[in-house]
């Protein structure tokens, strides 16, 4: 029964995580964007008024997996399922076809309501591509030719322990590090390996719990930072070095999915099952202090994003599309719209139905919900839990059957 | 029924419609009516629909009226629509909803003895008179049997002879209490085997040709947190007229929170998150015993437990509607329609897509699925979480925001 089930927030938690990187204009080389804040680069070109349309570029099959779609250059790369084996694939964006695929290891098979398949999405940077696997296998590849550069595995290294339903983190390059947020109380719980040997650079250990959340890289007080979340903690880490620069003692005891928001004042919104706070992050001396401005059930945890735009937080209540006033936790729109992932383009939301399959978008604003335009991508019924991406103004979606690139225009 | 009708369509080619549906899973706990309410050549046509604001509790019908729980403001209440257009006859407000219960109710009331039986999250017992709704009697679940459970209580109420049976999940010695109708005094109550919790309508009938309860329960790791999936289901069975443990089994593995079906041969089956297991129960003088007779992972819990028709069962797992053969559990064939629920009326099978908002009707049998009628019952995307209800000529459905009719037409 989905009722009962999501009752006991034993739905799948997956996809949700982020990753940094150099924002590259049109590509979208990770999880929710350049910044891994759910944010692309560019806005869609559509008119102010009127319906835009919509004009499928191609459409393909692919293996089961929630993982996202990261897009640098020529190529699209995803995680995905087929005959047994977890993959790395990439796809020609002109065409959607098959450029080359990359072998992770035996396919997690879902369980307890999850699917097949990668959780995690790919990060490419400097011409590679790093993913975890479900099983916890972390491999680097040569973008081009999805050649294995180097591979680690996290159980059986660090003993990681996987969450529930397997390792849904989404690794961070920063500068040439990898940061891999494996979780667990490990000494590895984050770790930071070389981007081009794999060789382990630093570790840390600045909270206990398991996660699927993805740390970013964000500046906070001023600092640039390794921002991570756990149920039990969220934290700053120095990205050369690992040492904890903040750290927020959080009192959720479950596996936390969706990553960290840091917001232009530094402050980082995190979200549990049951309700998302705000922590204000502030420099004293030496260190940092830690304090919430507030917490609210209206932006608690979903498989979606979080969006930041002009003071306004943009995300998912339950079914209900909601804009809430950043400053003070208050709800300014609330829309049922289903449930669904998120992406901010520019002006606009970007909301593919994970249940509708359908491609809906709506203006970013705090006066009202406003939708201009709906089109059905996948079937309806479908499980499409994975959010778009948007590159070169496409629009990148996938489900567990099909990837399919769209314009949206005038 | 409604004698014109059902003279009209006597007439028409031997159907006959209009059964009430007086508890959850209709007059027989099973989902399946022994009438011709979907035979002929039936179209589907949206009658009516009434918005609801939010929960999940499943509709029951007695003649011309229905009745469901929702919530309404911050408030759990009761309604009596009419089932011709579904105009509201009464509401009445129940309890302030439950905050951990995030679906809002998901009890489907029962109708039995002149009453109307309701339980809110917040576990409050009510008897109602279906004409106005005033409320004849309440027992406080939790104060009375000292139920425990973090997101409130969830069975549906069963009305079996003079009794109403609650699944109580109370303290030790309440697990599952059958109450007097006239004043909701305990008439006995029965001591569950094992620590053990329960969100489960337990199903009612003969096994060994003695009138049981069987409730399924679920054992409960030693950590505490009841979210972790190392959780496992099992069955016990009480006696009907006094609440005597007469078997008990606990599976090796896998959880959910659905209710058992009893499946001819005396047999029970019951779904998990990750297979469906049949147990055969044999009686030998007094002594009952329950051995494992198959188990399939094609067969998965989502909504509603399958149907039986002609030695076959038929019900979901996971996007595929599936048919798998009584006596060995071998699937016969799977028809990829999207997760739903399965309700059946003589030989034909009703489809309700769990968030593709379609209800199908169509031939399943052994040779495979035949769609005959199908129609936009709710919103693409919406969640339909509660089995569909079938009575006077009517499908009815529940999604989160809506309570729809749709009428069988020839």
């Amino acid at each position: 029964m989905i009722g009962r089930r999501s009752l006991f927030a034993l739905v799948p938690v997956l996809a949700s995580a982020a990753l940094a990187g150099p924002s590259r204009g049109a590509d979208f080389p990770r999880l929710w964007g350049p910044e891994g804040d759910g944010r692309a680069a560019e806005d869609l070109a559509i008119p102010a008024s009127g319906s835009p349309s919509t004009r499928q570029v191609w459409r393909r099959a692919i293996g089961s997996g929630y993982s996202g779609i990261a897009v640098v250059g020529a190529r699209a790369y995803t995680g995905m399922a087929h005959q047994g084996t977890d993959h790395v694939v990439a796809f020609d964006v002109a065409t959607g076809r098959e450029a080359w695929r990359a072998t992770i290891g035996p396919t997690y098979k879902g369980h307890s309501g999850s699917h097949d398949g990668p959780i995690a999405t790919p990060t490419v940077a400097d011409g590679r591509v790093f993913l975890v696997g479900p099983h916890g296998v972390l491999v680097g590849l040569d973008a081009a030719t999805g050649k294995e550069l180097w591979r680690h595995d996290l159980t059986r290294e660090y003993s990681a322990a996987p969450p529930v339903y397997g390792f849904g983190t989404s690794p961070l390059v920063a500068g040439n590090l990898v940061v891999v947020h494996a979780g667990g109380a490990i000494a590895q719980h984050v770790a930071a390996f070389d981007a081009k040997t794999g060789a382990l650079v630093w570790s840390a250990r600045p909270a206990e719990q398991r996660v699927y959340s993805s740390p970013i890289l964000a500046t906070v007080g001023g600092r640039p930072q390794v921002v991570g979340v756990a149920g039990d903690k969220v934290f700053g880490l120095d990205p050369k070095t690992g040492a904890v620069v903040f750290s927020h003692a959080l009192n959720w005891n479950e596996e936390i999915s969706r990553s960290p928001l840091v917001l232009p004042d530094g402050s980082v919104l995190v979200s549990s099952w049951g309700e998302a706070a705000l922590v204000k992050v502030t420099p004293n001396g030496q260190g940092f202090t830690t304090a919430e401005a507030w917490r609210t059930p209206r932006l608690k945890n979903s498989y979606s994003a979080v969006v930041h735009r002009d003071g306004m937080l943009y995300g998912f209540s339950g079914g209900f599309l909601t804009c809430v006033d950043a400053a003070t936790g208050e709800p300014r729109w609330r829309q049922r719209t289903y449930t669904g992932s998120l992406l901010l383009a520019g002006r606009h939301l970007l909301v593919l139905g994970d249940k509708s399959g359908e491609l809906i978008v709506v203006e970013a604003t705090p006066e009202a919900y406003r939708e201009r335009a709906r089109t059905p991508v996948f079937a309806a019924g479908a499980t499409s839990i994975t959010a778009p991406a948007l590159a070169g103004g496409r629009v990148y979606v996938r489900n567990l059957e099909e990837i399919v690139a769209l314009e949206i225009g005038g | 029924m409604r004698p014109a009708l059902a003279v009209v369509l006597t007439l028409a080619g031997g159907a006959a419609a209009a059964e009430d549906w007086p508890q959850f899973l209709g007059p027989n706990g099973n989902g399946a009516v022994e009438d011709a309410a979907l035979d002929g050549a039936v179209k589907l046509k949206k009658a009516w629909s009434q918005p609801l604001e939010g929960g999940a509790a499943g509709i029951v019908v007695s003649g011309d009226r229905l009745y469901t729980l929702a919530t309404e403001g911050d408030n759990d209440i009761a309604l009596a629509l009419s089932a011709s257009d579904g105009k509201q006859l009464w509401r009445t407000v129940l309890d302030p909803s439950f905050p951990a219960a995030t679906s809002g109710p998901t009890s489907t009331p029962a109708l039995g003895h002149g009453n109307l039986y309701t339980l809110t999250p917040a576990c409050k017992l009510r008897a109602h008179d279906p004409q106005t709704g005033t409320v004849r009697w309440t027992v406080d679940v939790k104060e009375k049997f000292g139920a425990q459970l973090r997101l409130g209580c969830h069975a549906s109420p069963l009305v079996a002879g003079d009794s109403l049976i609650l699944q109580a999940a109370g303290r030790d010695d309440h697990r599952l209490v059958a109450l007097d109708p006239a004043t909701g005094a305990v008439k006995w109550s029965a001591k569950g085997p094992h620590r053990a919790i329960s969100y489960s309508t337990p199903a009612v009938g003969a096994l060994g040709g003695v009138r049981q309860i069987v409730l399924h329960h679920v054992i409960l790791p030693p950590d505490p947190n009841p979210d972790n999936v190392a959780a496992r289901s099992g069955l016990t069975a009480f006696r009907l007229e006094d609440g005597g443990v007469l078997w008990t089994v606990d599976f090796e593995k896998n959880v959910s929170w659905e209710t058992p079906l009893l499946l001819p041969g005396d047999r029970v089956l019951l779904l998990t998150w990750n297979d469906a297991q049949a147990y055969k129960v044999t009686r030998a003088g007094d002594a009952f015993r329950a051995e494992r007779a198959w188990a399939t992972e094609d067969l998965i819990s989502y909504v509603s437990p399958p149907v039986v028709r002609d030695g076959h069962v038929i019900g979901f797992g996971r996007d595929f509607l599936t048919c798998v053969n009584l006596e060995t559990g071998k699937t016969v064939w799977r028809e990829k329609l999207y997760p739903g629920s399965v309700l059946r009326a003589g030989n034909r099978v009703a489809v309700i897509g769990a968030n593709t908002g379609m209800v199908r009707v169509g031939e399943a049998d052994a040779t495979g699925w035949r769609e005959i009628a199908a129609v936009q019952a709710v919103n693409r995307g919406a969640s339909v979480s509660t089995p569909a209800t079938l009575a006077g000529g009517k499908v009815f459905v529940r999604a989160e925001d809506e309570l729809a009719a749709v009428a069988i037409e020839r």
